[in-house]
């Protein structure tokens, strides 16, 4: 059943234990002061955080200033990391917090045109397109959603993480993700089927 | 298979529906997965459900970081050289009770400290003050050119302007928004082409590079 919905689960599970372990060492090196070990971190997680500052912020301006911040924090803060969860919960649970924070020290309403920066720069065939407006839907419709809704719908359907480890991250319990994917998505499908030619 | 209809307020159906979104992100352990599998056979709701979960997650996956990772990276550098605090240590891992058997003696260490700085402060002579920022001077060093951009100059502006003469940036930016640049070649033809970039407010060549 699960490879019905195009999961692997030992490829998976495999592919996401040695990127833990790579973490970790890396975590251990950035703690000794080891800059060129912080340069390989921020490579690998500068997109992560970009796609899930972009989809929680809905600020472009905002997202560079938060996954900014949040590095500079990883860096700081590296020999507080005591390997109770994985590296990436630290650093999504960093970033989480940065953002919230961000948030609500402006009060200047959300750019709406920052779906478009969603769609392709270079504009391929008619399915891209279509694709890519789906997508600027789905955008949208977050954008309608609170930032802590928003984040637990990210966090499951487009990072993938298991629903313990967002309860870490956002730092409440498990029940209460549980709820907020719940009524996040119910939401969220009511509004796309408002916006015409939405998706789910 | 022939789905069955079940009861949407039964329990099984409601936990399934909670756990349906980890059931479609493939990170529920075994036993969750398999329970939820078993009641999806039968369940058309959830059924629909997971189908739809599955499109936004599909829909989700094609989205691009929009960043600009070595513009980032740079920014980020400059603030680390620019700030002397290397990662520090904060001691979680200690237990509970620990700090109170070192008390007396943080007391007492603080209080030798205290006396210490107030001889130093009102006997001590006066010395130079000199800062220095960890891993400042590399880059410093590095560093042949010193440039500003407009305030509404874009990051792809900016990129462009660092590529048409082949520099980057090594530091920066400064309280005056200044930026350290590095030119491969840092001849008054090539400041002066970088001067010519839309975005660009000023350039100056680092003291040592214009006595070349």
């Amino acid at each position: 059943m699960l490879r019905h919905f195009g999961i692997d689960r030992k490829a998976v599970t495999s592919t996401r234990r040695s990127a833990e372990d790579a973490d970790v060492a890396l975590i251990g090196r950035v703690a000794a002061g080891d800059l060129r070990a912080f340069e390989t971190l921020f490579r690998i997680y500068h997109p992560r955080l970009d796609r899930f500052l972009g989809l929680m912020t809905a600020r472009r301006t905002l997202v560079e200033e938060v996954l900014n911040d949040t590095m500079l924090v990883v860096w700081r803060r590296s020999q507080t990391y005591n390997g109770q969860s994985k590296v990436s919960t630290w650093i999504f649970a960093i970033a989480y917090r940065t953002a919230l924070k961000a948030l609500r020290e402006q009060d200047e309403p959300v750019d709406l045109d920052a779906a478009d920066e969603l769609s392709s720069e270079d504009p391929g065939p008619e399915q891209q397109l279509m694709a890519d407006q789906i997508r600027a839907q789905v955008f949208r419709g977050l954008e309608a959603l609170s930032a802590e809704q928003r984040s637990v719908l990210v966090l499951t359907y487009f990072h993938d993480l298991p629903y313990h480890e967002i309860a870490r991250i956002v730092d409440c319990p498990v029940d209460t993700v549980k709820t907020r994917v719940f009524h996040g998505r119910r939401r969220l499908r009511a509004l796309l089927q408002r916006d015409p030619g939405a998706g789910p | 298979m022939k789905a069955r209809i079940l009861p949407l307020d039964s329990a099984e159906h409601r936990s399934a529906q909670d756990l349906l979104p980890w059931f479609v992100n493939g990170t529920l352990d075994a036993a969750e997965a398999s329970s939820v599998a078993r009641h999806i056979a039968a369940c058309e709701r959830c059924q629909k459900d997971a189908a739809e979960q599955a499109q936004l997650r599909a829909s989700a996956s094609a989205m691009q970081a929009t960043g600009d990772l070595e513009r980032d990276w740079a920014l980020l550098r400059s603030r680390i050289e620019a700030d002397p605090r290397a990662p520090t240590r904060r001691r979680e891992g200690a237990s509970p009770g620990s700090w109170r058997r070192w008390l007396p003696f943080t007391v007492a260490l603080q209080g030798a400290v205290i006396l210490a700085l107030a001889v130093v402060l009102i006997a001590g002579p006066a010395r130079e003050e000199r800062y220095r920022a960890l891993g400042a001077q590399p880059a410093v060093s590095e560093a042949n050119a010193v440039a500003v951009f407009r305030g509404d100059a874009t990051s792809g502006q900016m990129r462009d302007a660092l590529h048409a003469v082949g520099a980057r940036i090594v530091g920066g930016p400064t309280i005056t928004d200044a930026y350290l640049l590095r030119l491969n070649d840092p001849t008054p033809q090539v400041l002066s082409r970088l001067r010519a970039q839309p975005g660009v407010l000023r350039v100056e060549a680092l003291q040592e590079e214009a006595s070349r």
